[in-house]
Parts: C-alpha cells; sequence; structure tokens
C-alpha cells in the first residue's frame, strides 16, 4: 500500500541543515500494524507527516496505493489526505468549542457526505469507540482517554485507508493508555492499516511489525511474533 | 537585567514588526488627534485672557421681541448708563466691524484692513502693551491715532513713528502711540481711529459696540435690572404721550427692550448674541464634539494597543513561563512590560508631534486660526495624558502575561476568557458604528453641498466681476463714470450696481408698510440701478423693471419680490399698490407705487430664508447714493485677465488709486455662504478617515488576536480536510455578526442625525437613501478584506508545528 523509496527530508534555517530523513526505504501492505520507534530526533515524526501527507519530501518517491504523490501540490496531497487518511495526535486536537459530535461530524462535512449518511456514520462509530452517551460533551468535560477515543472516532469516520497515529497514549495513564491499544488492535482485527510513532515498547508490541529509526534512517526491522493478549494486563 | 530586557524587546520587535507599526501608529493618530483638538480649545479659551479687566469689563446687547438679540447698543445706553448707575464705571463704544483705510505720508502709502473706529478711552478697557508713545497723548485729541507695530514698520520701518503726521481720507492725523495686541484678543486691530466728536444722546442708532466697566464684586442681575430701567425711565416713559398709551400697553404691544451683560473673559465663547467681536466667534459645542471625540479616538486606540498586545503577548508566553521559572517575580515582570509600552507610547507621542508640527499650517490655514505647538501648558498635559494611558494599556497585557501559569505557558496551554471577548466586541462594534456614522455623514453632506451649489438661486452669478468700492465719496457719480465708459469695453456685456451682493451677508433692512391694509414689517432695502433686473437675469412675475426712460422710477417706483407682495396681501395684484418705507423721514409725504414684481431670489445666503425685499433706484433716497459697497462687471469668458486689467486700469486712474483693487466673482463670492458647510464636509471627511483608519487597525489588531488563538483549531480543520474557503469563512463569521449588528444600530441613529443636520437647512434636499446602502457595502467589505488577508494567512500555517505543540 505505501512504498517509499530513497525518501529524503532536509530542512534549512539560514545556517543549519539538518537532514531528518535520510535515503529511507520502507514498505507497509494493507492491513499491517506498523509501529515505528526511534530516540527523540531520529526522523520518526517527520515520516510519520509525510505518510500523513501533511508534509512532502524533498527527494525520493512515495507512493501511495499505487499513486506516486512525492511531487504532489499542497493542495493534491490535501484533498488525498481528507479521502484516505485519518489521524490520531498525542494531545488529540479536538475542537475545544465543538461537541464530540460536532468533533466527529467534521470530516464527514469536509468530505461532503450528506448530513442523514453523516447522523448515521457518527453514530455508529460512536457506539464502536463506546463514547456515544458522551455525544453532547465538550471536549473538556472528559477524561484523557475519552478524549483520545473521540479522536479515533473522528480518525475512523471517514473510513479512511490508513490510520496514522503519533503517539497516541502520550498523554494518557496506562489505564486509559491500555483502552486507546486495545482500540486500534480491534481496528487491526478488524482490518485497517495503521502506522503508529511511539516511544513505548510495550504500546510497539500490540502490532505487527516493530520499525525502528535513528539518524533518519531505518537501522532495524522485526515482525512481531508474539501475540499480546489483550485481556491480561 | 536592563540590557537583557532591551535585547528581548527589539529581537521581539522584530519579529512582530507589523504589530508594533499597528500599535504605534494608531497611538500617534489618537495623540495627533487630542494635541490638536487641545492647542485648539486652548487658543479658544485664551481669547482676552491677557486683559486685566477681562472679569470687569461687559458687553451690553439688546434683546428685544421684534429683532431677537443684537449685540451692538445706542449712545444713548453708553452715556446714561454711566451717568445714572453708580456701579457703571465708564463706557465706550467701539465700532463692531473692521474697516479698511489707506495711511498716507508723502509718497508712502500703506492699507490697513483691520481699522477700528473708537473713543479716547480704549486703552483704558483694552490695554494693549505699548510700545512707543503714550495712551494719554492718544487720549488728548480726537486727531491722534494709534498704530499696531506691523503697520507702523510697514510705515517707517524701524524708524520711530511718534508724532508723523498722516493722511486718512484726506484727514491729518497724528500718530501718538505704537502698540502690540498681547494676545488673543476681542479686538486685534492694527489702527486705531477716534471718532470725529463725542456722541450726542441717540436712541435709535445700534451701530457699535458698548462696553462698560463695572465696579469690582458688583452684582451684575442687580446692574441689569438698573440698565433696563434706565432704559424705561429715560426712552419709553418719554413717548408714551405722544403714543397716547400706558407703559403695559406698549409692553403688550411692542415689548420693552432689555440687556444682556456679556463677561469679556468668557465671550469668545460664551455669547448670547451672535457675534464675539470683529475676529469672529468661538464655537464652544463644536469644541466640546471635537474634544469628545478625540477622547473616544485615544480610547478606541488604546483599546486596540491592548488587544493587539494582547494577542502578541500570547506569542511571548514561553518568555515568561522561563522567566518565571528562573525566579523573576511577578511585579518584575509586570515593571518589565510596562515599561516596554512606557517606551511605544512615548515614541507614539513623539510621532504625533511630528506629525502635527506637520499638520499645523494646514489646521491654521482651515481653521484661520494661528496656532503654534510651543505651548508648554498644553505639551505637558499631553506628555501627562500619554503617560497615564501608556501606564493603563501597559499594564492588562502586562497581567495577562504575568497572570500565565508557569508550567501551562511552558507546556504551550493558556486560557481565553469569555468576559474579555465580549468586551473586545462590543469596542470594535462601537467602532463600526462611528466610522460608519462618519461615512454616511460625509455622504449626506455631499449631497446637500452639490444640492446648494446646482440650486437655481434666482439670478445668474456667472461672469460677473464684483469690484469693492471704499469709502469715496461721491460714489454714485463715480458708478455712473465707469458704467458710461466701461459699459463701451468689448468684453463688458454690462455694468451695474445694487446694495446687496448676493453673499456679502451684509443685508440691511427698513419698515416696509402697506397703510390702506395697516400691515406693516422688516423688509430688506436693496437699491439698485436701473438696470439690476435685467443685469443679474432676476426672473420678472409681473409688471416692469426700472427704465431710464421713466422720470417717476428714480422717484416713487418700488419693485418688491415675491415673499414682500405675499406678506402685504397683493401677491395677485401687486402693479400700482401703494407703500411706504421707513426710509422716508417726516414731512416725506411720497407713496411709492410698486410697478414690478420679481421671484424670489438668494441675496443673501443659500442657507438663510428668503426674506421680503424690496428695489428701489439710488436716486429715489439722494442719502443712499454714497452706500455704494460694490460695482458689478458682466464679462465675457474670452480675455479675462485682460478685460479685468482694463478694468483695473481705468479704476487706479479714474476711481480710486489709494485702495487695493479689490475683485472676486460673484459665484466665489457667493460661495462664501457656504463656506461653513464646506469646513464641515472637510472636517467630517477628515474625521471619519481618521475614524475609518483606526478602526481598521483596531480590525486588524482584533483579527490578529482572535485568529492567532484560532490557529491550533485551524490546523486541525485543515488536516481533517477543510478547504481554504471554508476555513476563511469560519474565521470571518464572528467579525460578520459584530459588523452586521453595528449595522443594525448604525442606519436609524445616523438617520436620525443627518435629518436633524438637515433641518438647518432652509432649503434642503430630502434625504437620500443611497449613503444608507453604500455605507454597509462599504464596511462589509472592509471587514472582509482585513479579515480576509488574516485568515487567509491563518490557512497557511505550519500544520506540523500547531497540531503537535500546541
Amino acid at each position: 500500500m505505501i512504498t517509499l523509496t530513497d525518501l529524503t527530508k532536509v530542512y534549512r534555517t539560514e545556517e543549519v541543515e539538518t537532514t531528518a530523513i535520510n535515503k529511507l526505504n520502507l514498505t507497509v501492505k494493507e492491513g499491517e500494524f506498523v509501529s515505528i520507534m526511534g530516540t527523540s530526533g531520529c526522523g520518526k515524526s517527520t515520516l510519520l507527516n509525510i505518510i500523513g501527507l501533511l508534509d512532502a519530501p524533498n527527494e525520493g518517491s512515495y507512493s501511495f496505493d499505487g499513486t506516486e504523490v512525492a511531487k504532489f501540490t499542497e493542495k493534491q496531497r490535501a484533498s488525498l489526505r481528507k479521502a484516505n487518511i485519518g489521524f490520531v495526535f498525542q494531545n488529540f486536537n479536538l475542537i475545544d468549542e465543538l461537541s464530540v459530535y460536532e468533533n466527529i461530524e467534521l470530516p464527514l462535512i469536509y468530505n461532503n457526505v450528506k448530513s442523514s449518511e453523516r447522523k448515521q456514520r457518527v453514530t455508529e462509530i460512536m457506539e464502536r469507540v463506546g463514547i456515544a452517551h458522551r455525544a453532547k460533551h465538550f471536549p473538556l468535560q472528559l477524561s484523557g482517554g475519552q478524549q483520545q477515543r473521540v479522536a479515533v472516532a473522528r480518525a475512523l469516520v471517514t473510513n479512511p485507508k490508513l490510520i496514522l497515529a503519533d503517539e497516541p497514549t502520550g498523554n494518557l495513564d496506562s489505564k486509559n493508555g491500555n483502552e486507546v491499544m486495545e482500540l486500534l488492535t480491534e481496528l487491526h482485527a478488524s482490518g485497517a492499516t495503521i502506522i503508529m510513532v511511539t516511544h513505548s515498547s510495550y504500546d510497539a508490541q500490540f502490532s505487527s511489525r516493530i520499525v525502528m529509526m535513528k539518524d533518519g534512517e531505518v537501522i532495524s526491522e522485526k515482525t512481531n511474533t508474539r501475540d499480546i493478549d489483550v485481556l491480561v494486563e | 537585567m536592563l540590557q537583557t530586557w532591551i535585547k528581548l524587546f527589539f529581537r521581539n520587535s522584530k519579529k512582530n514588526w507589523l504589530n508594533l507599526a499597528v500599535n504605534i501608529s494608531g497611538l500617534t493618530l489618537g495623540f495627533a488627534g487630542l494635541l490638536i483638538v487641545l492647542l485648539y480649545f486652548n487658543d479658544e479659551l485664551s481669547y482676552n485672557d491677557w486683559n486685566p479687566n477681562k472679569e470687569d469689563i461687559y458687553r451690553v446687547s439688546n434683546e428685544s421681541r421684534e429683532n431677537g438679540i443684537w449685540f451692538s447698543s445706542t449712545s444713548a445706553e453708553a452715556i446714561l448708563f454711566k451717568s445714572d448707575i453708580p456701579e457703571v464705571e465708564e463706557t465706550i463704544l467701539v465700532s463692531p466691524f473692521y474697516r479698511s483705510r489707506v495711511l498716507i505720508d508723502g509718497g508712502t502709502k500703506v492699507y490697513t484692513d483691520k481699522t477700528t473706529l473708537t473713543e479716547p478711552n480704549f486703552f483704558d478697557f483694552f490695554p494693549f502693551t505699548i510700545i512707543e508713545g503714550s495712551t494719554t497723548k492718544f487720549a488728548e485729541n480726537r486727531k491722534h491715532i494709534a498704530l499696531s507695530k506691523t503697520l507702523a514698520s510697514k510705515l517707517y520701518g524701524k524708524k520711530s513713528s511718534i508724532g508723523k503726521m498722516i493722511k486718512i481720507d484726506g484727514n491729518d492725523h497724528i500718530i501718538t502711540c505704537v502698540y502690540e495686541v498681547p494676545g488673543n484678543s476681542h479686538y486685534e486691530s492694527e489702527l486705531l481711529l477716534q471718532f470725529s466728536k463725542p456722541f450726542e444722546l441717540h436712541w435709535g442708532n445700534f451701530q457699535n459696540e458698548l462696553f462698560c466697566r463695572l465696579t469690582k464684586d458688583s452684582n451684575t442681575d442687580e446692574v441689569r435690572e438698573k440698565m433696563n430701567n434706565v432704559i424705561i425711565e429715560r426712552n419709553v416713559k418719554p413717548q408714551l404721550a405722544t403714543n397716547n398709551m400706558t407703559l403695559e400697553e406698549v409692553k403688550e404691544k411692542y415689548g420693552v427692550m432689555t440687556v444682556l451683560l456679556e463677561q469679556l473673559s468668557t465671550i469668545r465663547l460664551h455669547h448670547k448674541a451672535n457675534n464675539a467681536g470683529p475676529g469672529g466667534k468661538g464655537n464652544y459645542q463644536l469644541l466640546l464634539v471635537l474634544l469628545g471625540l478625540s477622547i473616544l479616538l485615544i480610547v478606541i486606540s488604546c483599546v486596540n494597543f491592548i488587544n493587539l498586545s494582547t494577542a502578541s503577548a500570547s506569542q511571548r508566553a514561553k518568555e515568561v513561563g522561563v522567566k518565571k521559572t528562573l525566579g523573576l517575580s511577578k511585579k518584575q515582570l509586570i515593571f518589565q512590560y510596562v515599561f516596554e509600552i512606557l517606551f511605544q507610547g512615548l515614541l507614539a507621542l513623539l510621532l504625533g508631534l511630528i506629525l502635527v508640527e506637520f499638520l499645523l499650517p494646514y489646521f491654521n490655514q482651515f481653521m484661520d486660526k494661528n496656532i503654534t505647538l510651543l505651548n508648554g501648558e498644553v505639551l505637558l498635559k499631553l506628555i501627562g495624558i500619554a503617560i497615564i494611558t501608556s501606564i493603563l494599556i501597559g499594564s492588562v497585557p502586562a497581567l495577562y502575561l504575568a497572570n500565565f501559569k508557569t508550567i501551562e505557558v511552558l507546556k504551550g496551554n493558556f486560557s481565553r476568557s469569555k468576559k474579555g471577548i465580549i468586551a473586545r466586541n462590543i469596542m470594535l462594534g462601537l467602532q463600526f458604528l462611528i466610522s460608519g456614522f462618519f461615512l454616511i455623514g460625509v455622504l449626506v453632506i455631499y449631497n446637500q453641498m452639490a444640492f446648494m451649489i446646482h440650486k437655481d438661486l434666482g439670478f445668474k452669478k456667472e461672469q460677473t466681476l464684483v469690484v469693492d468700492v471704499y469709502n469715496l465719496g461721491d460714489e454714485f457719480k463715480k458708478y455712473t463714470l465707469v458704467k458710461n465708459v466701461m459699459s463701451k469695453h468689448e468684453n463688458i456685456t454690462g455694468v451695474s450696481t445694487s446694495m446687496f451682493v448676493p453673499g456679502d451677508g451684509n443685508v440691511n433692512g427698513t419698515n416696509l408698510e402697506y397703510r390702506e391694509k395697516d400691515i406693516g414689517f422688516n423688509a430688506g432695502s436693496n437699491t439698485v440701478d436701473h438696470n439690476y433686473v435685467e443685469f443679474a437675469q432676476l426672473n420678472l412675475l409681473k409688471g416692469r423693471t426700472f427704465s431710464e426712460e421713466i422720470a417717476s422710477d428714480t422717484i416713487t417706483s418700488i419693485i418688491l419680490n415675491e415673499t414682500a407682495a405675499k406678506r402685504l396681501g397683493i401677491y395677485n395684484d401687486p402693479i400700482g399698490k401703494k407703500v411706504n418705507i421707513g426710509w422716508q423721514r417726516q414731512g416725506d409725504e411720497r407713496k411709492l407705487e410698486v410697478v414690478g414684481m420679481v421671484q424670489d431670489y438668494h441675496f443673501d445666503g443659500f442657507d438663510v430664508k428668503i426674506d421680503p425685499m424690496f428695489l428701489i433706484h439710488w436716486k429715489t433716497f439722494p442719502r443712499t447714493k454714497d452706500w455704494i459697497n460694490a460695482i458689478q462687471f458682466k464679462i465675457k469668458s474670452d480675455n479675462i485677465s485682460q478685460t479685468i486689467a482694463d478694468i483695473e486700469e481705468f479704476w487706479k486712474e479714474n476711481i480710486d488709486d489709494k485702495y487695493p483693487f479689490n475683485y472676486e466673482f460673484l459665484d466665489a463670492h457667493f460661495a462664501q455662504t457656504y463656506e461653513k458647510y464646506e469646513k464641515q464636509q472637510t472636517m467630517f471627511l477628515i474625521l471619519s478617515t481618521i475614524v475609518i483608519i483606526i478602526s481598521l487597525l483596531g480590525l486588524f489588531a482584533l483579527a490578529t488576536l482572535t485568529i492567532q488563538q484560532r490557529l491550533k483549531e485551524v490546523a486541525i480543520r485543515k488536516t481533517l480536510g477543510a478547504s481554504v474557503k471554508e476555513i476563511i469563512f469560519q474565521l470571518v463569521k464572528s467579525f460578520l455578526k459584530i459588523t452586521l449588528i453595528a449595522l443594525v444600530v448604525l442606519l436609524p441613529v445616523s438617520y436620525y442625525l443627518m435629518q436633524n443636520w438637515l433641518d438647518n437647512f432652509v432649503y434642503r434636499i430630502d434625504m437620500p437613501i443611497w449613503p444608507y446602502i453604500i455605507t454597509p457595502i462599504v464596511l462589509l467589505l472592509l471587514v472582509f478584506t482585513v479579515v480576509g488577508v488574516k485568515a487567509l494567512n491563518a490557512t497557511k500555517i505550519d500544520l506540523i508545528k500547531y497540531l503537535k505543540f500546541e
């Protein structure tokens, strides 16, 4: 589904040139759950941003579902993004002024989904992530775990081909964190493609493959054989 | 520490230079506006301030039922008030308008248009600074004159002028005194001439301003009562017998004249009569309105300043967080921030001063003033205001910043208060309201002005040259000479004269009576030459015009305007009716016969209702033949300057070689009658421009602030796929709401106020509707543009930054 070849991203300021990603190669197949790990500044967030079409690489090729998108304009990236990719962030990034329902509905509005269908889909997804009873609440009235579930629901509501999660448990305690990871695992089990950046090797074990990065390069890849029993802490 | 602070300030400013520029320019405009108004206010208040007698000198005005308030008085009042009322120490009569005179010493001729006729004791009332000579010498003889320093130096340069013999109007005078007017003054004359002889007691001649000097601490109400008594005892009662009426009957039928006393110290701004000396009067209401507006401007620019500073303060939150973590106290933080703002405030003040220095010449020209920036008191006040405002506007963002919770700030979270947002929105709405009002005002005034300029005035003012006639003697003879010779000029199609030159504001009247029906009233008395009706292209409705062929036209013929005919009740059939006028003295038994009726025309200003008026030939009352103030020429449009040069040449040789040859085209002359409104228009235009600029700055500030606070939201929406259009709409929406609310208030309020303004005019337009359509469109467009640009910028943000860290 995703094939990155010799991908390079360089940040330039007036004096300094920082290579965030250095000729990186990576392939992610449909239905995979991949964790990206590495120390701070290794380029994992940059990589996620590029995969998520929030940012563009300087060199190399990026094929998304068979389409070469490395040279896409911002507008092209935006339209591909809103149709195909859902995001989950460490700090949830919900809009404080909108209710749970409205937050989840937002991407559907931007994808021009009809109002009746919107209602059905939002209700469905709220049930699925277990937040339906909070529909009318505002983000600040929810616990961190609940907020992240809203964020996940929002990422899922458009049925994206790919879900990107940037340290989804970073702001959560272990109990809430676990809940979110279980949710992602369930999604994976039902066929979703997920790429997750994380610091936590515990979280990483939920995924099917772990990619280790250092200095903008992939240094090792490891396929997870051990299944975590999600019911046991 | 100071060093770090300065470094931080300049680096921050560099990053936010646009905000800084907006902040400082808003304050600069505010300070400049306030400074100009304060200077103006101060200048108006300073009238007669220098005069040590200002508290004891009162001008006497006369109020009567028929005539309203007259600011001039009779010689009888001057003489009797002094002799009969102990509190009145001294009185003086002074001519109320400046006259023009030419001073001649051998070959040197000097012209002044600021001559005042007065009595010998002038300097007891107005003790000007004496440069040379003495005031006692001046008072000794009625041939003695006093000159201002400027006029004296025009005559004699640096040499002494005391004792010099001068010819004025053919009479010899001796200069005995040279003075300087110490400050703004009721009289700022350049030449003081004395009345040729002392006044005789006369009750009928309201020609001069009367001043009384009262003893210290006298009760003005009592003095007034005594003066009113003098009028009844010495004027009204003696006439009762001849009229065969009782005092009560006279009071009932005609009313009795009473006096008003106006203190010299406050007469400029608080005059009850419609005059405050030959220099003109002040307008206290206008001053208050201007002061209020300038304060409003300051307040608005302060609010804008606060909004924008708070916005950029959020950007500096991290700096605050770090400083606090490193142990800086809250007090120190606030102090630093206030100090920063104070610095900006003082910079704005400096720029404001430069701006005012630059604008003052125009302002002076516009207001006919002579104001300088070198006014310690005003400057001190302004500096005080600037410092206080800076501290005030500095403390809000400072407190906002200093109260950030250290940890949250470092994490990048801070909340905003709902109350603050509402207050800001109200202020912004208010700014829209004011801008909108000025915009509508400008448009309505413009419409009325256009209407006035293009309205049919009832006479033709085009291609008419008006040449001033000074105090020449034998004026009618000279006029006839001009007419006979210049009529033959190939580019002059007509020469005529009328006492009323439209636009002069110089209209006098006398009684017009139709004794058959016992109707009488005051009517404008316009003495004219035979050809005037044709010359001015007045519209003759009935009868005929004056003709040189008909002898009675210089003896008994009279032409009325419509209003006069209507008031006399002879509108339908005026011709042949016999009337009398107040100029006829006892023994003059003539009956004047109406030979024609002309359509009403604007012989006075445009904003004055057309009064009853009659036309009569100069010769009908021979004493009027020396009252010609101007001769009018109709000239062809080719070679105008040559024609004028020809007239001037003839004029200098045959008519007048002393006074300057002063001419003006009648249309320009008439335009002076709406000069006041033109000034209002300009003022509205300037004010509206300033207010709109400041409001736009405010809008910019608030847009910056709110959009700043919503950047994270923008980032989220964008990530979720919102288009640029959708995001811009989202951001502009709240501002549109404010604008619409402001508009709802604006339209009725300004309709009402402008309706009131239009009611000032006797001849006015119907309220135009289009200003009420254009103004909302303009405001909405401006909002869209300013907020739209800001919002567009917001959509270009670095998504990753806001999603990750905000």
